[in-house]
């Protein structure tokens, strides 16, 4: 037995970490309780633009995922790899910087976000500087994981640390893919890819987000955190292993699950769904692996919060990654996707895996580097209970509107037309269930206050031991394989480990994205794609800006509903074509208010119905959830990157002439001119808003907005029936 | 000029071959978990909870 050495495992870095996450955690889910209000009482944003529902929807996401689950991943993961590798992290100097950075990423989003500035793109908001932030903040991240592990002294390398490892190898693959763009200002991009191959991208990247920020690392802190609190081993390491390679192989395969009766080749939506099918087993397994580790201890989780808090959690993963692969076949998609169904089923995730294991770990993980015990187990058991109950509150309801809801989307009268034609009488309908889900949410963020108080006061109790020493010997060098010396070769295994890890989602990648290629964009014969003209992009821009696809889809399904629904006089559902120019894409992937990929297309959609419409929705569908957008009727268009805007994507590829740019701004007026005369042709004077300028309408940026709505799905009509 | 090649090619491999490689990698992993001796299997198991009494806790330190 050789000498033990000794050193000391950093606890200020964790205790730093959570301390994020539980403010990040408070912040994210108050403005997601706000976010549910909003949909009760539209008026709650107060009428303020930087706090209406599609814009701070994403704060509600990111905050969520990014800051209190990623922050909560951080403390775990640095918690356990100390112990898991016996040695103290690589450098003192990199967790800080990672921890500073990290927390700055999120105060530019908690900015840029309530700002507009945002890529529309779901998960991936953020705009080009902070993703670039982003990638050196990660990379940082990796730099010190892997070189912790380079100097450790256990040998071998525990299953936490392999997710831990995939984690950080996919996440840095699919930031970078998602996130090519091409700025056009110092904060603002478009995409490189456009229509049916962005959306691919684009949800390749979600699934995976979900899959490797909110699953993989956590089941990571399931293997180390689930043992350490119930003391005993994992039920079967083998199972681990086998849980390990067969998930991180599946899941990156399984991303076209979100894209059915989407423009895809049947072929890759098919694949989709036979992976993500494929998935259940792996899953169930890891979830049997963390149940059956308690096996003979069901009495202590009788008595013990934090064991509860992680029986729930792993229950709640074994039903979301059960009701995940249900709902990637293709039956069960046309009623789930678009309605609430989904959030339902991301909030049994979030609120039940990411948010209880996090609960757990850390009333388990804190009072000891305080070197105290949990201030109240009573609290935390009514913590549980009432978490546990907002969970129901939360996701039932929501279930039973999706249900609802899609059920009368679809309805017919006998004589063959739709039953509910006012998409506003099936969200009435609903609205009930939204407050139930808001008492759930109330119910759920009550339990996070007791929390806070209870870890809080356990803080004040106890001290933080920063600097916790810990011995053990050094890593044994003196076996030697293969003529080189063992030191060496165990030093390599990190990194060959995650070029591995590395190998297998690079091929499911490219088997996920090669699709893009086989997807047909072709334009028929007697149609015409028009790119946007430079109001329409204006309007455009405006509509990424406020967030409008967080309510709206574009997206008609080959659904006789749906055709029925948003394009009555053609019963022309959504073509890949069609979207060729679109960069970013605006499928959306939730349908609050109806579809709008046709809009242009409605008879009654007139300037001055926009008009009305757009500053006061309830003025014209009485019962309307929207909210109003009063400020666009004062604030005016900025020209200032409208060259840059044309430039770009014209490199990019949409066809405008060499040196439009020069006349756009010309083109963009006398098209706002346009827009302004058959709005005064529909409107007397003393109908206009006190607060507009008359006489400056057709700076507005109302008036881009609604060239941009009456342009959209127009291409379906061949020219010369324009 | 690719989409012309690709889609005269037939491409129904592509949907099989992600299966067959999964498969293959699949049987591999059991192989190699199965084979894996006993006592290391046990040794990686408990690796969480070694250290728990490695420091007495009248040797935490605070502030340093
Ligand atoms: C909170 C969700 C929500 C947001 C955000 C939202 N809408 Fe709506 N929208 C609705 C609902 C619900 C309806 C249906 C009731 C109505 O017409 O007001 C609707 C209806 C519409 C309609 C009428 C569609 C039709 O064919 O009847 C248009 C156009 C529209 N919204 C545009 C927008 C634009 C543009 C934005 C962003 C500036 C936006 N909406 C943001 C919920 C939303």
């Amino acid at each position: 037995m050789s000498q033990k050495e000794q050193f000391y495992y950093d606890n200020e870095i964790v205790r730093k970490f959570a301390l994020a996450s539980i403010v990040f955690g408070f912040i994210g889910m108050l403005v997601g309780l706000w976010i549910a209000l909003e949909l009760i009482f539209p008026s709650l944003n107060l009428n303020l633009p930087f706090t209406t529902f599609g814009r701070i929807r994403p704060l509600h996401t990111n905050a969520v995922i990014f800051a209190f689950v990623g922050n909560a991943i951080f403390a775990g993961v640095y918690y356990s790899i100390q112990r898991l590798l016996k040695t103290r992290l690589f450098s003192d100097v990199l967790s800080n910087i990672h921890f500073w950075g990290w927390q700055l990423i999120i105060l530019a989003a908690a900015i840029t976000l309530p700002l507009g500035i945002t890529s529309s793109y779901e998960y991936a908001e953020l705009e080009w500087p902070i993703d670039i932030a982003i990638a050196v903040i990660w990379v940082i991240f990796g730099i010190n994981m892997i070189g912790t592990m380079i100097k450790r002294r256990e040998a071998h390398l525990y299953v936490a640390i392999w997710f831990y490892i995939a984690t950080w190898v996919t996440v840095t693959l699919l930031h970078v893919v998602n996130n090519l763009e091409v700025p056009y200002s110092w904060i603002k991009s478009y995409p490189l890819f456009a229509g049916v191959q962005a959306a691919l991208v684009q949800w390749w990247y979600g699934h995976n987000a979900v899959a490797f920020f909110l699953t993989t690392p956590y089941l990571g802190l399931m293997y180390y955190f689930l043992p350490k609190a119930a003391n005993r081993p994992v039920y079967s390491y083998r199972l681990s292993i086998i849980h390990f390679w067969s998930l991180i192989f599946l899941y990156i395969w399984a991303g076209p699950h979100h894209l059915l009766y989407s423009t895809l080749p049947d072929w890759a939506q098919s694949l989709g769904t036979v992976f993500s099918l494929m998935l259940i087993a792996p899953s169930w397994g890891g979830m049997l692996n963390g149940l059956l580790t308690l096996r003979g201890a069901w009495d202590r989780v009788a008595n013990d919060p934090i064991l509860k808090f992680m029986v729930v959690a792993v229950t709640a993963y074994g039903m979301s990654t059960f009701e995940g692969p249900m709902l990637s076949i293709k039956s069960i998609n046309a009623i789930s996707h678009f309605t609430d169904w989904t959030i339902a089923h991301v909030h049994i995730g979030t609120l039940g895996w990411n948010g209880f294991l996090t609960f757990g770990v850390f009333y388990w993980m804190l009072p000891r580097i305080f070197g105290t015990k949990l201030h109240s187990v009573k609290l935390a058991n009514t913590h549980f209970w009432i978490g546990t109950l907002g969970i129901l509150f939360y996701s039932i309801p929501l279930y039973w509107a999706a249900w609802t809801q899609n059920l009368m989307w679809e309805q017919f009268t006998p004589d063959g037309r739709l039953t509910h034609s006012e998409f506003i009488q099936t969200v009435t309908q609903i609205l009930p269930m939204y407050r139930m889900r808001a008492i759930g949410a109330t119910l759920y963020f009550t339990g996070l206050l007791i929390f806070m108080y209870n870890i809080f006061v356990t803080m004040k109790n106890g001290k933080i031991v920063k600097n916790e020493l810990a011995e053990a010997a050094p890593r044994d060098n003196k076996k030697s394989y293969t003529g080189e010396t063992a030191h060496r070769l165990l030093e390599r295994k990190p990194i060959r480990f995650t070029v591995w890890a590395l190998v297998a989602v690079a091929i499911g990648g490219m088997i996920e994205i090669i699709p893009m290629l086989f997807v047909d964009n072709e334009v028929p014969k007697n149609l015409s794609v028009e790119p946007y003209t430079p109001l329409e992009l204006t309007g455009r821009d405006i509509f990424i800006r406020e967030g409008c696809v967080g309510c709206h889809s574009q997206m008609i399904r080959p659904f006789r509903s749906e055709v029925e629904r948003y394009d009555p006089d053609n019963k022309e559902y959504s073509k890949s074509w069609e979207y060729i120019y679109d960069r970013p894409f605006l499928w959306g992937s939730k349908r609050t208010g109806p579809d709008l990929h046709r809009e242009g297309l409605k008879t009654t959609g007139t300037e001055s119905w926009h008009f009305g419409h757009m500053y006061d929705p309830r003025s014209m569908i009485g019962q309307s959830i929207m909210p109003a957008y009063p400020w666009l009727y004062t604030k005016t268009i900025d020209e200032s990157t409208l060259k840059h805007k044309i430039n770009v994507l014209r490199m990019l590829g949409t066809p405008y002439p060499e040196g439009y740019e020069d006349i756009a701004s010309e083109d963009l007026h006398a098209q706002a001119k346009q827009v302004v005369a058959a709005l005064k042709s529909q409107l007397d004077e003393k109908d206009f808003p006190a607060e507009v300028d008359i006489n400056n309408l057709e700076n507005l940026e109302i008036i881009a907005l609604i060239a941009y709505l009456k342009d959209l799905g127009t291409d379906i009509i061949p020219k010369d029936k324009k | 000029m690719y989409k012309k090649l690709l889609e005269s090619a037939d491409i129904e491999w592509m949907a099989i071959l992600p299966l067959i490689i999964f498969v293959t990698f699949f049987v591999v992993v059991i192989i190699r978990v199965v084979r894996s001796k006993q006592s290391f299997i046990d040794k990686m198991a408990n690796l969480p909870l070694e250290d728990d009494d490695s420091v007495p806790a009248s040797s935490l330190e605070s502030d340093n």
